[in-house]
C-alpha cells in the first residue's frame, strides 16, 4: 500500500512504549501493533486525533503517502 | 443462530429425501430391471448388449400405447408411454466412434459418482464450522466454491451423459410410433443451482473482505 505507516518513527522520538501509547489512546495494544506494523486497513479520524493529541504532533507526522 | 440450525436440519432431511429418490429407488429399480432381463435372456436364450432407458415422444400426438381403468372410479383412462426401456441384440458391430462415446460416458458416470459422494463431506464441514461460529472464515468460502462448481459439473456431466444416450438410442433403435426425445437432456435445475451458489458466493466473499477491512480499522 502507497499509505506508510510512521508511528513507530513518532514513538521512537518521544521515547514512548507501546503498552503506554496504547494505555493513553484507549486501544488495545494487539490493535495499536496492527497499525505500527502497517498492517491496517484504515484509521478512525477519532483514533488519530487522539494518537496526533499524545504524541503532539501532526497526521502527516504519522501517515505518509509513497507513490509505488 | 436457532433459524440456522433450523435450516440445516430441513436441509438434511431434504438431503436424504432426495438420497432417496435419486440413489435408493433408481438402484431398486435397477435391480429389478436387471432380473427383467435375466429372465428374458432366460426364456430367448439371447444375450443382451446393450440396455437403454429412453424419454420418447410419440410421432403422432393423438398415438396413446393403451387404456386403463381407474380403480377409483371405475372410468376407463387413457395412458401414453413418457418412458420406454429398450433392450438391443446383436449388436455385433459397433462404429468406433459409438465406442468412445460410451468411453467417455463411463468415464463422466464415474466422475460424477465421485463428485456427488464429496458434496455431503463438504456441507458437514461447514455446518460445523457453522457450529463453531466461524462463519466469515475463507475456508467456507472455498468449500462452497467447490461445492458450486462440482453441481455445475454433475449438470453439465449429466447433460452431456444423457445426450450420449439419445444418440446410442437412435443409433441402436428406430421406433414406429416413438420419437426418442431430447427435450430432458439438459439438465436445467444443477446448472442453475450451481450458478446460484457461485453468485452466493461472490456475495459472501465481499462480506468476509469488509469484515476483514471492519477488523483492521484502527
Amino acid at each position: 500500500m502507497p499509505i506508510i505507516v510512521n508511528l513507530d518513527v513518532m514513538m521512537a522520538r518521544r521515547k514512548i512504549s507501546l503498552n503506554e501509547l496504547s494505555e493513553k489512546v484507549d486501544i488495545t495494544p494487539a490493535n495499536l501493533s496492527i497499525l505500527k506494523t502497517g498492517k491496517a486497513k484504515a484509521i478512525r479520524f477519532s483514533t488519530l486525533e487522539t494518537i496526533c493529541k499524545v504524541l503532539d504532533c501532526q497526521p502527516a507526522d504519522i501517515l505518509e503517502y509513497r507513490s509505488e | 443462530m436457532k433459524r440456522l440450525k433450523t435450516l440445516c436440519l430441513i436441509l438434511l432431511i431434504i438431503f436424504f429425501g432426495s438420497l432417496y429418490q435419486g440413489a435408493v429407488l433408481p438402484f431398486i429399480e435397477g435391480v429389478k430391471y436387471g432380473l427383467t432381463i435375466a429372465k428374458y435372456e432366460t426364456e430367448t436364450n439371447t444375450k443382451t448388449e446393450e440396455f437403454l432407458m429412453m424419454d420418447v415422444t410419440p410421432k403422432n400426438e393423438n398415438f396413446v400405447e393403451t387404456t386403463e381403468i381407474n380403480s377409483k372410479t371405475g372410468e376407463e383412462v387413457l395412458v401414453r408411454a413418457t418412458n420406454i426401456s429398450v433392450i438391443a441384440n446383436a449388436i455385433s458391430k459397433k462404429p468406433i466412434w459409438l465406442i468412445i462415446l460410451q468411453s467417455v460416458y463411463s468415464l463422466l458416470m464415474i466422475v460424477i459418482l465421485v463428485l456427488g459422494v464429496w458434496i455431503p463431506f463438504l456441507v458437514v464441514k461447514i455446518l460445523r464450522s457453522l457450529q463453531h461460529s466461524e462463519v466469515f472464515d475463507r475456508i467456507n468460502l472455498q468449500r462452497i466454491n467447490r461445492i458450486g462448481f462440482i453441481i455445475l459439473a454433475m449438470g453439465i456431466f449429466g447433460s452431456i451423459i444423457q445426450t450420449l444416450n439419445v444418440i446410442s438410442a437412435k443409433h441402436f433403435v428406430e421406433l414406429a410410433h416413438f420419437n426418442f426425445s431430447f427435450a430432458k437432456v439438459i439438465d436445467f435445475n444443477s446448472i442453475i443451482m450451481g450458478v446460484i451458489i457461485l453468485i452466493m458466493n461472490e456475495v459472501l466473499k465481499m462480506a468476509i473482505e469488509m469484515k476483514e477491512e471492519q477488523d483492521l480499522t484502527i
